[in-house]
């Protein structure tokens, strides 16, 4: 994507345009710009991933964004938005170099509770907004795994959610509005600050999940929902994962609609041991929450859930409010705890986790999780599976050490079948994490033609191909294949 | 500790896995100057790659090392248990070795070397707050009053010493106190010859024997740390009882003697003292025994609790996002309603107060002790009957 200015040149007219002190070119300010969560660990293994962006620039109004994009699409200059950094796909890894827009300094909030909305920043964190909201009595409900450190800009830009999906949905249900900067610098307002609207084409919803390949979102307006006062956790332990299975099954053919489903396996057991909880061994749970206005028709929710565990052979644990927030927070962390339960000599070392987040259609997620145990076990992969188990989600987690390229390569053919697996059963290749440049290689196989639908949009949106290149699959597989070659590079 | 050990640390926060970003919810420089060098997640990436050659000491990564606070926010956060201030201490004594240490923070580290305080003080005047008292050569209990109170907030060391002295207990203070070393390891200067602080461990050390003492106590939390935990790191244990004022003040409950007055306060957990040490509910437990004293919380306490801004070296290296911190800090404070914000450390009373006045704050910040004397001479916390 050259020419490219000059770094004194760059920094000039950056600073022109922001203030100096929002420019960053040094390489210890660029350094932590290089990867995101997927690829963090990674680059510090190989240093040959190591992509710096050309600029930092922390902008924290539109029209900063806009005069930047406009002078890089002038200049054709890769431009990624970034919010916290903890996408898991590689959305953010800035692979032809260019700006990285760290838009946390937009972080305003506006609680519009009368209408039942809130207007914010790209940059502001879940955890802040919800924070401002719950205050007044309301929330944004979709909780991703990253609640406490991911942005709203981040979970609009990936279409993010969560345990919390199955009854209140994913980002996309909330958002009524956007702001946008298209690549030429042209501020867009998509959709209206209104409940519903029937006007024209929904082109709010073509930017939410667009991973930052089509403008940069400066701000976002969302519905939020009142406040549960009051929710109610119990852990059903069962037998074996198939009960377990079963029994979810069976209470969202009654029609009931929890708050959470969660379908956790024996080592997702252990990992919440190694939190702190001391629960007592099973071969399969379901983590369920009801939540409600109203007491009664919570508790009612709860013990109709609970007589069906009962009856596929569940061991029930009530748990208190308090401990329940733990538990949850707790089963947010399970990935990190997973490294805590290799054996000796892998502990100490640097492990690596590639999370899968496949989508199946509920009636197939059975059979899909019995074969990618299968699979597991034929590979000799050490990994937990555990998924929304309201909506069809399935997170598979697999480790292994770098050092080892024996156990990286049985990894990448592991990850490669349980993605192709979940497509071939008519799943998507990632319900909540988004594809980047990761999961960029199996995207046509699942949307075929629709691909280039896509990438007709792209072109037409961003004709320069400045907006955060190489994901998506927009341009073609990535010329980083990083599955195909991450170690033999090394 | 050297970089070099904290690699399994440094190895848990990079793995994939775990590269979570939840340390950079309320980091305070992430907050100021909002870009990812600046967050904890930021730094260890910056270490990872320090520790394994893939990047070299610059003045741009002394930056980086040095705006941290070192709350400790992130360490209570991290799922992992990486620790990333420890890290970023470690971090700091690299580049120190490396000739990259701020200047502000080299003129006060050769001063520790030299006069034994980093306020570019004379040794001498060390005690001048104390003219006059009789205090005995030999005593169960030694004071030492660390380099912020003697020379900073003399009036407080003033003050702990007439509680002290109220309270009943036989007591004595060092005849010659040195740093304890504290802002020497917070600034990665405490393996340079002439400011190594075991050294200054040793002398101290030397001088509590001199005085016969079986227990110390500090009222600054920095001390606290020094003497409970990072001289026994260095493998200096100090054989007797170290102690906060805050536990000294529980333990000794029955012996305060205070006024029943109808008062709101909100108590800031000093870093050092919370996070660090984790000691959280023992100045709670004597607020909450005292008459008529009304405790409220700020929305972030404990683990959770925001820090004032001022230690780690960053109060000198950036007093700006210093007091943008402390503003914060006290913005929560007044959202209490509370009369008086109190706190147990030297280093967040000199900050809060001077912010406070600033901003011309109607609410007193005080340290506990300063609020306890205030109200001295009323009820015993403990008795039933007159005093």
């Amino acid at each position: 994507m050259t020419p490219r200015l000059g770094k004194g040149e760059l920094e000039r007219e950056l600073a022109r345009m922001v203030g100096k002190e929002n420019v960053f070119t040094e390489e210890v300010d660029l350094l932590p710009y290089s990867a995101d969560h997927f690829l963090r660990g990674l680059q510090y293994y190989f240093p040959h991933f190591k992509f710096l962006p050309d600029a930092v620039v922390t902008p924290s109004e539109t029209s900063q964004v806009s005069r930047i994009l406009r002078f890089a699409s002038l200049h054709r200059i890769p431009i990624i938005p970034r919010g916290a950094g903890t996408s898991l796909a590689g959305q953010l890894i800035p692979v032809e170099g260019g700006i990285v827009l760290d838009l946390k300094k937009m972080n305003r909030i506006e609680p519009r509770v009368e209408d039942r909305m809130v207007v914010t920043g790209p940059g502001t964190t879940y955890a802040e907004l919800n924070r401002e909201l719950e205050r007044r009595g309301y929330f944004f409900p979709p909780e991703p795994g990253s609640a406490m450190a991911c942005t709203v800009g981040g979970m609009v830009a990936t279409n993010a959610s969560g345990s919390g999906a199955v009854k209140y949905g994913a980002t996309r249900n909330y958002v009524l509005s956007l702001e946008v900067v298209l690549a030429s610098g042209e501020v867009v307002r998509l959709g209206r600050k209104v409940a519903k609207s029937s006007s024209g084409y929904s082109l709010k919803d073509l930017f939410v999940g667009s991973e930052g390949t089509l403008g940069v979102i400066t701000e976002i307006t969302l519905k939020v929902e009142p406040y549960p006062p009051v929710r109610k956790t119990t852990l059903a332990l069962f037998p074996t994962l198939d009960d377990a299975f079963e029994a979810a099954m069976e209470i969202l053919r009654k029609g009931i609609t929890p708050a959470s489903i969660e379908l956790l396996d024996e080592l997702c057991l252990l990992a919440l041991n190694l939190s702190g909880f001391s629960l007592p061994e099973g071969k399969g749970a379901l983590m369920l929450r009801s939540d409600g206005r109203y007491r009664e028709a919570v508790e009612k929710e709860m013990e109709e859930m609970e007589g069906i565990c009962k009856g596929k052979g569940a061991e029930l644990l009530e748990v208190e409010e308090a401990v329940g927030r733990r538990l949850w927070e707790a089963r947010e962390k399970i990935s990190a705890s997973l490294t805590k339960l290799l054996p000796p000599p892998e502990t100490p070392r640097l492990v690596f986790q590639a999370s899968v987040d496949v989508g199946l259609p509920l009636s197939r997620m059975l059979e899909y999780v019995r074969k990618v145990k299968a699979l597991m076990e034929e590979k000799g992969i050490m990994g937990v599976c555990f998924g929304h188990v309201g909506d069809g989600n399935v997170h598979i987690g697999s480790t292994f050490v770098p050092e080892s390229p024996e156990q990286v390569e049985r990894a990448r053919r592991f990850q490669e079948e349980a993605i192709r697996l979940a497509l071939s059963m008519g799943g998507t290749l990632t319900a909540e994490h988004g594809v980047g440049l990761w999961k960029a290689p199996y995207l046509e196989e699942e949307h075929g033609y629709a691909l280039e639908l896509m990438r007709s949009l792209k072109k037409l949106l961003d004709p320069q191909g400045i907006l955060n290149p190489g994901k998506m699959a927009l341009e073609g597989i990535p010329r980083i294949a990083f599955m195909e070659s991450w170690w033999r590079e090394g | 500790m050297r970089l070099e050990e904290f690699s399994t640390k440094i190895n848990a926060c990079m793995s994939s896995s775990t590269a979570c970003g939840l340390c950079r919810n309320q980091c305070p420089s992430l907050e100021f100057w909002g870009r990812e060098a600046r967050t904890p997640r930021g730094r260890m990436a910056l270490c990872a790659h320090l520790l394994r050659g893939n990047l070299f000491p610059s003045p741009s990564l002394m930056e980086a090392m040095f705006s941290c606070i070192l709350c400790g926010n992130c360490d209570a956060v991290c799922p992992v248990g990486a620790g990333p201030s420890r890290v970023i201490e470690a971090a700091r004594e690299r580049l120190v070795e490396r000739g990259f240490l701020p200047s502000k923070h080299e003129e006060r580290g050769s001063h520790v070397g030299r006069e034994h305080n980093p306020y570019l003080e004379s040794h001498a005047k060390r005690f001048s707050w104390l003219p006059g008292l009789n205090l005995p050569e030999r005593a169960p209990l030694v004071y030492f009053v660390g380099c912020t109170s003697s020379y900073r907030e003399k009036e407080l060391a003033r003050k702990v010493v007439e509680l002290l002295g109220k309270m009943g207990l036989n007591f004595t203070l060092l005849k010659d106190e040195w740093c304890c070393g504290s802002f020497l390891l917070r600034t990665g200067q405490g393996r340079i010859d002439g400011r190594k602080v075991e050294e200054m461990a040793r002398h101290n050390l030397e001088e509590v024997r001199k005085r016969g003492a079986k227990e110390i106590v500090v009222n600054c939390p920095g001390c606290y740390r020094a003497w409970k935990s990072d001289y026994p790191e260095l493998g200096i244990q100090p054989e007797v009882e170290v102690l906060h004022l805050v536990q000294l003040l529980e333990r000794e409950k029955n012996r305060l003697k205070v006024r029943e007055e109808e008062v709101r306060v909100t108590y800031h957990d000093p870093c050092h003292l919370g996070r660090h040490m984790g000691i959280y509910e023992e100045p709670r437990r004597v607020l909450s025994s005292l008459p008529g004293v009304e405790l409220v919380e700020m929305p972030r306490n404990r683990e959770n609790s925001w820090c004032c801004g001022s230690g780690g070296g960053f109060r000198a290296g950036y007093p700006e996002a210093s007091k943008w911190v402390a503003r914060k800090r006290l913005e929560e404070a007044r959202e209490t309603g509370a009369q008086f914000l109190l706190t147990a450390c030297p280093f967040c009373l000199r900050q809060l107060k001077e912010v406070a006045e600033t901003l011309r704050y109607d609410m007193k910040v005080m340290d506990l002790t300063e609020f306890l004397l205030e109200r001295w001479g009323g009820w015993s916390s403990g008795s039933s009957g007159d005093a």
